[in-house]
């Protein structure tokens, strides 16, 4: 394996792992603004508990993508940043008001006006930035990006905005949706809050396969490319079958109560469309022009900064291990959980 | 507004909102995990209220720094793709290596939140040092990339492309240690003294009492240490610009004449028309010694170079004056500090110095801004020194004017709420629990 597909795969696992992570945060609230009936509050309360305001830090995957790929790839960065200006720029407005309403609104208690505003805010923020983000994702793959002279030669708006790539959009906030809704019925502490979650990640689940199957269909006449991709590659095809096989599972172990498997299942689930995505993608980073190939500038720099990677990984895996450990010890125990929240 | 004063301005704006935050990131771990420190020292309930929280005020303040942080990391892109497009490869070592150190910060910040009682206590201070730690590395690494855009070295520059790489050398480029260095200081300065200043209004309001005296010792401390420090700092940096940026030691002094044993300036206002600075203090010979440690060292004017060459005088010698005079200032209620320390005299006697300190809470901000005011408008017309222009750095997206508009009013309205959430829950209401408790 070369040098390029090796930085390659660190950027695909860190989408994957960001994907994982971050993905279920933004379910979450996108649950939030969903959030009704009679265990409105109590819904509420179980998404703020399960998302801390730390796991802002999960951004950090994102960053070392666009790093890796700056780094990596100068040209292909350059073509993205230029062509896709508008929806990364209403992605990052997405992500700032998302941070900082979560914050404000854990911090501001004694005003209930402000505080319903900065939820809503919150809510909204989670359902729109993953649209953008699968907006993004979609426009890579579907032969528009094409740069010339520093311009971008489809215009800034139609190169993005088309039936594909906003279907990726909508797919993304479904599967976000799905592994949240997955992960709360398993953290959910009564019946009636364990039920609604489990008929949302059903809800969510269907709606993240009827816009697979349009998603695919679109791709016919959208993405050429990347349907060509993933129709011609075993491990996609391979990855393909386990996402299908994962939901079933996942909704087999939902019916019958396993929720800690219905919720493994969901980020196999999650992990196996980001897999075959990035595998019908390869070598493409922005299609139909730049691949990895023809944007990597120098095969030493890209060496060092894998070192780099390698380096950095040997300190955080085990660091992000003991973090994991300490939060599910302090799930385990409510008496903990509620004096260490977030209080003004 | 212009394509290119478009998209400076919305960098601008999108850094000098980062930068508090960063610097909080940077410098409230190492506060807390004093206290902490301090209490398993001494065993006093009061330290482990403190550090409690003040960890809770980083983590707040922190995630905003963490999103705006990312739109940053954007936006070099979204504005400057030209720059990253060729400069991406020489300074993507620091960047990267930046997100592990920011990502190890979060991590441990997390363990240390959740960790009380968690943890054996030995180990939870550890983490906190890791917070400490990795955020001042982040901080670091994040600045060498801002220092090799002024001092560009580790690559061979052939018919405009950048070859032979060096990641290593780029990233020790000779700005980067005295600028890191200056930075992190300027941090733990500007939060050292902010927050000394917060405790100084609470303990205005609700009287002396234990919690507000040993917050405000030690973050006086650590903000006292800093700008004498600082000093120190300041003369090698200046030294560094001296040497590698002519154009930037002339404008930031207003020294528009080539001079053999040139004056330091003090105040003062810059004539680019009949290129001279009036009004100005002068102190003979006071320049060449300090930016070449020789009295009679030559110093290069602005009138050597081309006028296309050079910054927006004015602005960045009245920002360097500033950011001069503030550090001036603070220096000296920093040594007010030290006698205090000295003399074991206790800061709740004295409501005068606590309004002093009060006053202080935000010089060491403004002097932070307008630092970054001096590096960054000093570096114009250069995107990277010497190398490219920022204009042909800027993004051909037609309409800039929009995405500024809209940066500025997001920006805008957070700063608003932050400034507000802070006054509704630190100065309006000075009845504590924490306080109180001890």
């Amino acid at each position: 394996m070369n040098i390029a597909s090796v930085l390659a795969c660190i950027m695909a696992a860190a989408l994957l792992l960001y994907v994982l992570l971050a993905g279920a945060d933004y379910g979450a609230g996108f649950w939030d603004l969903l959030s009704s009936g009679p265990s409105k509050d109590a819904q509420k309360e179980l998404i703020a508990n399960a998302i801390q305001p730390i796991w802002e830090a999960n951004h950090v995957w994102l960053i070392l993508i666009l790093v890796l790929l700056f780094a990596g790839f100068p040209p292909a960065f350059g073509a993205v940043m230029i062509a896709l200006h508008v929806p990364i720029l209403l992605m990052l407005v997405g992500i700032v008001l998302r941070g900082s309403s979560f914050v404000f609104r854990a911090y501001s208690t004694i005003d209930s006006e402000m505080r319903k505003a900065c939820a809503y805010v919150f809510s909204i923020s989670s359902s729109f930035t993953p649209f953008f983000m699968g907006i993004l994702i979609g426009s890579l793959s579907d032969n528009r990006v094409l740069v010339s002279e520093d311009v971008s030669i489809n215009g800034y708006l139609f190169n993005w905005l088309n039936p594909f790539s906003v279907s990726m959009g909508l797919l993304t906030v479904a599967l976000f949706a799905f592994l949240a809704a997955s992960y709360l019925t398993a953290e959910a502490a009564t019946d009636e809050l364990r039920r609604t979650f489990r008929n949302r990640t059903v809800g969510a689940g269907v709606a993240g396969i009827v816009l697979t199957v349009i998603t695919f269909a679109l791709s016919a006449e959208y993405a050429t490319g990347l349907r060509e991709g993933f129709t011609r590659n075993s491990v996609a095809i391979c990855f393909a079958i386990i996402a299908w096989l994962a939901i079933a599972v996942s909704f087999v172990a939902l019916y019958k109560g396993c929720f800690q498997l219905s919720r493994i299942m969901a980020a196999v689930h999650a992990g196996s469309i980001v897999v075959v995505w990035a595998v019908a993608q390869y070598p493409y980073i922005a299609r139909p022009q730049r691949t990895i190939f023809n944007s990597m500038l120098s095969a030493t720099v890209v060496h060092d900064i894998v070192l780099a990677c390698v380096a950095g990984a040997i300190v955080l895996f085990p660091s992000l291990g003991i973090l994991l450990y300490v939060f599910k010890d302090q799930r385990r125990n409510k008496a903990a959980a509620s004096s260490s929240k977030v209080q003004p | 507004m212009s394509h290119l004063l478009s998209a400076r301005s919305q960098m601008g704006i999108s850094l000098a909102f980062h930068i508090i935050f960063a610097a909080i990131g940077v410098s409230f771990p190492l506060m807390m995990t004093i206290a902490e420190w301090r209490w398993l020292r001494t065993r006093e309930p009061v330290y482990q209220v403190l550090a409690k929280r003040w960890a809770k005020g980083a983590a707040i303040l922190f995630a905003i720094g963490a999103v705006s942080g990312t739109v940053l990391s954007f936006e070099l892109g979204l504005l400057w793709p030209r720059f990253m497009e060729k400069a991406g490869s020489v300074i993507g070592m620091p960047f990267s290596l930046e997100g592990f150190a920011f990502f190890t910060e979060a991590i441990f910040l997390g363990i240390y939140l959740f960790g009380w009682e968690r943890v054996p206590e030995f180990l939870h201070l550890l983490s906190g040092v890791m917070v400490a730690v990795s955020g001042v590395t982040s901080a670091i690494f994040v600045t060498f990339v801002n220092a090799w855009m002024n001092t560009p070295a580790g690559f061979d520059l052939v018919n405009g492309e950048f070859t032979n790489i060096r990641p290593f050398e780029a990233m020790f480029n000779p700005a980067a240690l005295p600028e890191a260095a200056h930075m992190v200081l300027a941090a733990f300065c500007a939060v050292g003294f902010a927050t000394a200043g917060v405790h100084s209004l609470l303990m205005l309001r609700r009287g002396r009492n234990r919690f507000d005296e040993v917050a405000i010792g030690i973050a006086l401390t650590v903000g006292s240490i800093a700008v004498l420090a600082q000093g120190v700092s300041g003369d090698a940096i200046a030294r560094m610009v001296a040497k590698t940026q002519p154009v930037k030691l002339a404008s930031l002094e207003g020294q528009f004449k080539t001079e053999v044993g040139a004056p330091l300036r003090i105040g003062g206002l810059p004539d680019t028309k009949l290129r001279e600075t009036k009004h100005a203090i002068e102190i003979p010979h006071g320049l060449s010694l300090l930016a070449f440690h020789d009295p009679n060292a030559t110093v290069k004017g602005l009138n050597d170079f081309p006028e296309a060459d050079w910054p927006f005088v004015t602005a960045v010698h009245i920002s360097f004056q500033v950011m001069v005079g503030l550090g001036s200032m603070l220096s000296c209620v920093a040594l007010l500090w030290g006698w205090f320390a000295w003399k074991r005299k206790q800061i709740g006697d004295h409501p005068l110095l606590l309004k002093l300190l009060v006053l202080c809470a935000p010089l060491g901000f403004v002097a932070l801004e307008a630092g970054w005011v001096v590096t960054e408008l000093g570096r114009q017309p250069w995107i990277i020194v010497g190398v490219l222009r920022t204009k042909d750095a800027v993004t051909e997206f037609p309409d800039l004017q929009l995405p500024f508009l809209l940066v500025s009013l997001l920006y805008f309205v957070l700063g608003c709420i932050v400034l507000w959430l802070l006054a509704a829950h630190v100065i309006a209401d000075p009845r504590n629990r924490d306080a109180d408790a001890v």
